[in-house]
């Protein structure tokens, strides 16, 4: 790992004038499961030169509920979230995502604003020294698409075949969450589906994500979180392929329907085909599986993942008949 | 206690049952340090003015290099740099390969090239960035059949003086043969089932890292605290390299985080003694988990073509056999030997050919990991043998207790090796038939019902064959101090195994004395006698053997003072509990504690119990058998295999401490699963670069997974060991693989020959892709 300097900011004006000075060449830390990763191993052409720990701004972490709104602070953890009691009854799909990341230790210190601005697990981006350096890092090759991509995204992507590893970011676009955003020139808020970008995020380098606000779900709502990891295992990996699938179900009819999907392209991926196929529907075997044939109609698998076109199939239809019972 | 007959030139006592110590579940000597965090591993340990090395790795797959180290020399706080250069004399690691310490052509990606040493980690790692290679790439093979070819890329081509044509070890092939020719056997039976199996090569993932501590800083006497599997045989091999008498090398044996077989591969203490020398001061190194995997030893992966004839009534005719071992840049042709045991040894084969292929290729050092080639093996021939149980409308399980071998019978696999001792398999199998319910959940392929819509359920059986026995000198020394207590020394390093618990429970057994009163010292390369490395699953046979025949010459020295004390003679006596006792009237009795310290003003201050000695392999080749049976559910949609069944049982001979027989059951259940389905090492094409070498993209189970086994054992006794041990460290993950994919067949009706059986080639082979 790299020098670096590192600041304790108080709050958050002084994080981002901190981000300002440095001029994209600072980064923030909260609970650095990713970061300190990425740095430790110089898998970027570059390391910050410093880090704005953001972890102990008094407030950031917190969790409140009022107005129909959930707000979770940037630097609230993935095991708050998981043991909430609002989230766990009102918001059930975040509290399953974020139960499914890694493991307790990660959980610990991870944090919601890192896990949905994470870095790529693609073994190319993250090959120690920066030996493949990719077009996600400024390069001109996606390494994946003649090298192994057994576990790349099958949806395509604008030169980069990454497969998204947020947990959180699939289950925040079903239930139509936002980010608040904070930087130099001002607050803004963006959803969290709006939030990527083909190569990373539409954060400037002096932004930072101060919480995320999710709407609460009408009374007729039910969501479900759904996760395949990497090799199948029961912990630690990232998604091969996830899906949050949050339904609304009126009168035996689905009435509104939002679908994400997670490990799946180079950022979370909406699938719109399964929602519409399934709203209007009663929820079948057979409309579910129909809306699950819709989600993965687009997918371009490359060489070596094909499979994953019927992982994410069986998920969607799963997560679809999950969500309705 | 009592002894069946005195001892045989060969100086082995068997002690018969009852037992006092042996076979109980008494805690392990270790279990308190470490779950109080008490316990010292090398990372945990620190010098006075101790410096931090860190180490440079190739980028490339093949290439020569050149190497400037001026910057990173001139950065302060960098105590030493060390490359090839310092490398002098040039002595090769394993002496029929260009293997080196440090070198200046590097063959696979992450050998390492240079190294520094440095006031901090943090200059240590600036100071590599200051080094500056000049890599000449050359032509590189990845794919051991590739590299068999004419036109590859020769690994060791330039530097070898050995001629190695066609990238194989030594330039040769290796091959049995025996009965005849076995192919035309095979070919002329009712039934030839004929296939071709690949395994994936598979990483220790160990919790620890490699590394060390080294002192050398006077450059004459060297001390080195490491996790091995044996303080001698590194002590050896760093004088060997380093030309250091062995009067002046200690090496500390710590605890471990896991061996699996993965320490003869590491380059660490030899790269560490060079820089600690050069910079006058003691040096940690220790890699990262990244680097470990790159750098250290892995499994041989292997492709196996096979060939089985059978009669109608289930009699084998023939098996003939190719094998493609993958060695990596240095491996050698140990595993690949040991597939012989397990294709020719187990079941009964009148003629058998085989030809092995050790084969380098441009990747990491293949060697020894649990199982040493034989779960690569009955992947293969596990399935073969249910194919043609099968074909000839056996049951399997019934076609195993047929064919398997039994006491008495050769073991074709060498020539010098005598005739199995016992047989296990049949007590194996049936007990485990009954745990798993074979009758009732093995159907017909494919065939069986289908669970949740998409799911199906099959069962799946393996045996195994497992050496506890490969030859060589043991030693062990027991002194019993003058308050009766006992220190045993025993140069067996302890892998995290429990070979301190059992080898103090077989020298209580046998002193009549306490197990709490029994300390080892196992550890330690100048503390104990000169021994060689627990490795191969002997440390129970080999080792235990040595403690329990040093405590008996102690415990002859003991009762020999202590007869005339008790007007009997020696043969009269026993001991339990620190006492010596009168068979005959034992309420006549002299504690040891008052023995010891009634002579210790005219004669010994303590007494020094001793044993050196080697049972040949030729005679008593102590192997351990056992079966395994898995149940799997396939998802059919996802490829997902889950375990929910899963019994292990071998013939342990005797369980010395039941608790620690199942834990190492346990473990190498969990390394036999991991291989069965989802470990397994990838590789850039492009590059040759290891890509997945961390615990999220690998595939190295956790508690999290079902790993558990139903373990359990059977007990007929080893004979030439005191109680009638047998290693079982790596003999229960041998079958795991093999009965994992006959239940994956049986679920699915579908045959996937290529392991892992990860969710991808489930679905391929579900032609769902």
């Amino acid at each position: 790992m790299k020098n670096f300097e590192h600041f304790d900011a108080t709050n958050v004006q002084e994080a981002v004038s901190l981000l300002s000075k440095y001029a994209g060449d600072a980064a923030v830390i909260a609970g650095g499961t990713d970061l300190l990763t990425v740095m430790k191993e110089k898998v970027l052409p570059t390391s910050p030169k410093a880090l704005v720990n953001i972890k102990n701004i008094p407030g950031l972490s917190a969790i409140s509920e009022q107005a129909g709104t959930l707000s979770i602070g940037a630097t609230a953890t993935l095991s708050d979230i998981a043991t909430n009691p609002t989230i766990n009854s009102k918001y059930p799909l975040l509290a399953q995502a974020a139960q499914s990341v890694g493991a307790p230790a990660l959980r610990n210190m991870g944090t919601i604003a890192g896990n949905i601005r994470q870095a790529s697990r693609c073994w190319y981006y993250r090959a120690k020294d920066n030996v493949f350096y990719c077009i996600r890092k400024g390069g001109t090759v996606c390494y994946a698409v003649a090298g192994d991509n057994r576990y790349h995204g099958i949806y395509g992507g604008a030169g980069c075949y990454q497969a998204h590893p947020s947990d959180m970011a699939p289950a925040l676009i079903a239930m139509g969450a936002s980010v608040s955003i904070t930087g130099s020139s001002g607050n803004r808020t963006l959803l969290v589906e709006q939030m990527y970008t083909a190569l990373g995020d539409s954060l400037k380098p002096d932004e930072i994500i101060t919480a995320v606000t999710v709407p609460t779900p009408a009374a007729n709502t039910k969501a479900v979180y759904l996760k395949f990891r990497t090799t199948g295992r029961n912990a630690i990996e990232f998604p091969l392929i996830s899906v949050a699938a949050s339904l609304a179900i009126q009168g035996g009819k689905v009435t509104d329907a939002k679908i994400a999907l997670g490990g799946a392209g180079t950022f979370p991926v909406r699938a719109t085909a399964a929602e519409s196929a399934i709203v209007g529907t009663s929820v079948s075997t057979d409309t579910a599986a129909a809306a699950a044939s819709a989600a993965v109609k687009d997918a371009v698998p490359l060489s070596m993942n094909k499979y994953k076109v019927n992982i994410a199939r069986a998920l969607v239809a799963r997560a679809i008949l999950a969500a309705a019972t | 206690m009592s002894t069946t007959y005195p001892p045989p030139p060969n100086q082995v006592v068997i002690f018969d049952p009852p037992y006092s110590v042996i076979g109980q579940s008494l805690p392990r000597k270790d279990a308190v340090e470490k779950v109080t965090g008490r316990a010292d591993f090398y990372s945990d340990l620190r010098l006075p003015s101790m410096l931090y090395g860190r180490v440079l790795h190739s980028l490339y797959a093949h290439a020569t290099l050149d190497i400037d180290t001026s910057q990173a020399e001139a950065l302060e706080g960098v105590r030493a740099v060390v490359t090839y250069r310092d490398v002098t004399p040039k002595v090769p690691i394993s002496v029929a390969q260009s293997n080196y310490i440090l070198d200046s052509k590097v063959k696979f990606v992450g050998e390492e090239i240079a190294a520094v040493a440095a006031d901090d980690p943090y200059i240590a790692e600036d100071a590599l960035d200051l080094i500056k290679v000049t890599y000449n790439p050359l032509p590189f093979v990845l794919d051991p059949q590739v590299a068999l070819t004419s036109t590859a890329p020769q690994v060791h081509g330039e530097t070898t003086p050995f001629t190695e044509a066609g990238n194989l070890v030594g330039g040769k092939t290796v091959t049995l043969r025996y009965g005849g020719d076995a192919k035309s056997a095979a070919a002329g039976s009712d039934v030839t089932v004929q296939g071709t199996y690949s395994t994936s090569s598979q990483c220790h993932m160990r919790a620890v890292v490699g590394g060390c501590l080294c002192d050398f800083s006077d450059g004459v006497s060297l001390t080195l605290w490491e996790c091995t599997h044996g303080a001698h045989s590194d002590a050896s091999t760093l004088s060997r390299l380093l030309g250091i008498s062995l009067n002046r090398i200690h090496v500390i044996a710590t605890y471990v985080g896991g061996m699996f077989g993965s320490s003869p591969v590491g380059k660490y203490p030899y790269i560490a003694t060079l820089l600690s020398k050069k910079a006058g001061m003691p040096v940690k190194l220790m890699y990262t988990r990244t680097e470990e995997a790159m750098a250290g030893g892995r499994r041989h992966d292997m492709i196996f073509n096979l060939t089985l004839g059978a009669k109608k009534d289930g009699t084998l005719t023939g098996l003939d056999s190719t094998v493609i071992a993958d060695v990596g840049a240095y491996g050698g042709t140990g595993p690949l030997n040991s597939t012989l045991m397990a294709l020719f040894d187990m079941v009964k084969v009148p003629t058998g050919n085989w030809v092995g292929y050790p084969t380098y290729t441009n990747k990491s050092t293949a060697g020894s990991y649990r199982g040493y080639g034989r779960p690569q093996a009955l992947f293969a021939l596990g399935q073969l043998l249910d194919r043609a149980a099968e074909q000839l409308g056996i049951d399997p399980v019934d076609f195993l207790l047929k064919i398997h071998r039994t006491q008495g019978d050769p073991q074709p696999s060498g020539p010098t090796l005598g005739p199995l001792t016992t047989e296990g398999w049949t007590a194996c199998l049936t007990k485990g038939a009954q745990l798993i319910g074979w009758k009732d959940k093995w159907h017909q392929p494919g065939r069986g019902s289908t669970y949740d819509g998409t799911k199906k359920r099959g069962v799946g059986v393996c045996i195994g064959i497992h050496g506890c026995n490969g030859g060589g000198v043991y030693t062990a020394i027991v002194e019993v101090k003058p308050d009766g207590t006992v220190v045993l020394f025993e140069g067996n390093a302890d892998m995290g195994q429990g070979l301190r618990t059992s080898m103090a429970q077989c020298a209580a057994e046998v002193m009549g004395v306490r197990y709490d009163d029994v300390s080892v010292v196992n550890n330690d390369s100048q503390l104990c006698q000169w021994v060689g490395s627990t490795y191969a699953s002997q440390g129970m046979y080999n080792a235990g053997r040595a403690a329990a025949m040093a405590a008996y010459d102690a415990r002859q020295q003991m009762f020999a003072l202590a007869a005339p004390v008790l007007e009997v003679k020696p043969a009269d006596l026993d001991a339990k509990n620190g006492v010596i006792f009168v068979k005959s009237n034992p309420s006549k009795t002299i504690a040891i504690k008052d023995l010891v310290t009634r002579f210790a003003a005219s004669g010994p201050t303590s007494i020094i119990g001793r044993y050196t000695g080697a049972v040949a392999v030729t005679k008593q080749v102590a192997r351990i058998m056992g079966a395994e049976f898995v149940e799997v559910e396939v998802d059919t949609d996802t490829g997902l295999v889950t375990v929910p069944n899963r019994v292990s049982v071998f013939d342990v001979g005797r369980a010395t401490n039941p608790n620690v027989v199942i834990n190492q059951m346990q473990g190498a259940g969990a390394h036999g699963l991991g291989f069965a389905r989802s470990e397994k090492p990838i590789y850039d094409p492009g590059t040759g670069r290891f890509l997945n070498p961390n615990y999220y993209t690998y595939g190295v189970l956790t508690s999290a997974d079902d790993v558990y086994v139903d373990a359990e054992y059977t007990e007929t006794p080893e004979p030439f060991h005191p109680f009638g041990c047998r290693g079982i460290g790596e003999a229960a993950n041998d079958p795991t693989a093999g009965a994992f994919a006959n239940a994956v067949y049986n679920a699915i009706g579908v045959r996937i020959n290529d392991g892992p059986l990860s969710p991808d080639k489930i679905l391929a082979a579900l032609g769902k892709t």
